[in-house]
């Protein structure tokens, strides 16, 4: 697994750093439109990430939520 | 324009051709994924209201051969849910189900012939709590309950003689 902190939104790459640190898993995907998947196991949850996200903040912010509502930090 | 938060729950996941379509369609960064396992598509939409949003939402949704089944929420709770939510016990909640406080009139179960569990709308209790008991609790979104009902009945409604009759009560 390549490190989530190279996804090439600075803002998006933060996110992502967060998510792993709360024990989320992010996976690179690079297909189509998708650059990678951030889950919980646990809670059988996924969020898809964008390569070129059209608004990056927003996307980090979306990433920011599901991190947040998972119950297994 | 206020952007406006919602969830939808799609009819299954989205294969690559159609995850990238509706990316495209949507044009605000749908964030794809599931929950519980459920695909579901999570929206932050800029639109005059929420209603707007839904509808352009569930058009993106079905512009790429997805269905938008409903809108994610949590308005279908057991006694001891509201019990949490209220912070009040689940034995004094149990006693405004059945009138022994609160002066009767507590909006029925979903499911009251159900042996089981037993689900309340939290969209009918929550006025009732404010009204009857004066609790300061947060008023369900109206726009949701209503998107929800919409999703769901359109799956149904081709085979249902004399439509029109059931639709008409809308305006009664």
């Amino acid at each position: 697994m390549v490190s989530a902190g190279r996804h090439p939104k600075k803002e998006v790459a933060e996110a992502l750093k967060r998510a792993e640190a709360a024990g989320l898993t992010v996976r690179e995907v690079h297909r189509g439109h998708r650059w990678g998947v951030v889950s919980c196991v646990p809670c059988r949850a996924t969020q898809a990430v964008y390569a070129t996200p059209r608004d990056p903040g927003t996307h980090a912010k979306v990433i920011g939520w599901f991190t947040q509502n998972r119950a297994h930090p | 324009m206020p952007v406006h938060v919602f969830t939808i729950v799609l009819d299954r996941e989205p294969d690559d051709v159609e995850f990238d379509a509706l990316f495209e369609a949507a044009g605000d960064d749908p964030g794809i994924g599931t929950e519980g396992g459920v695909p579901i598509v999570h929206f932050n939409r800029a639109a005059s209201t929420l209603a707007d949003a839904i509808a352009s939402a569930v058009r993106d949704i079905e512009s790429v051969g997805l269905r938008a089944m409903r809108i994610l929420d949590e308005d279908l709770l057991t006694l001891a849910d509201i019990a949490d939510r209220i912070g009040r016990s689940r034995e004094s909640v149990r006693r405004y189900a059945t009138g022994e406080r609160g002066g009767g009139g507590f909006p029925p179960p979903v499911n009251p012939q159900h042996e089981g569990t037993i689900f309340y709308r939290w969209s009918e209790v929550a006025p009732w709590l404010r009204e009857r008991l004066g609790m300061d609790v947060a008023e369900p979104d109206r726009t949701l309950v209503v998107a929800n009902l919409m999703l769901q009945a359109r799956p149904h409604r081709t085979y249902v003689e004399h439509m029109s009759a059931l639709t008409g009560l809308l305006a009664v």
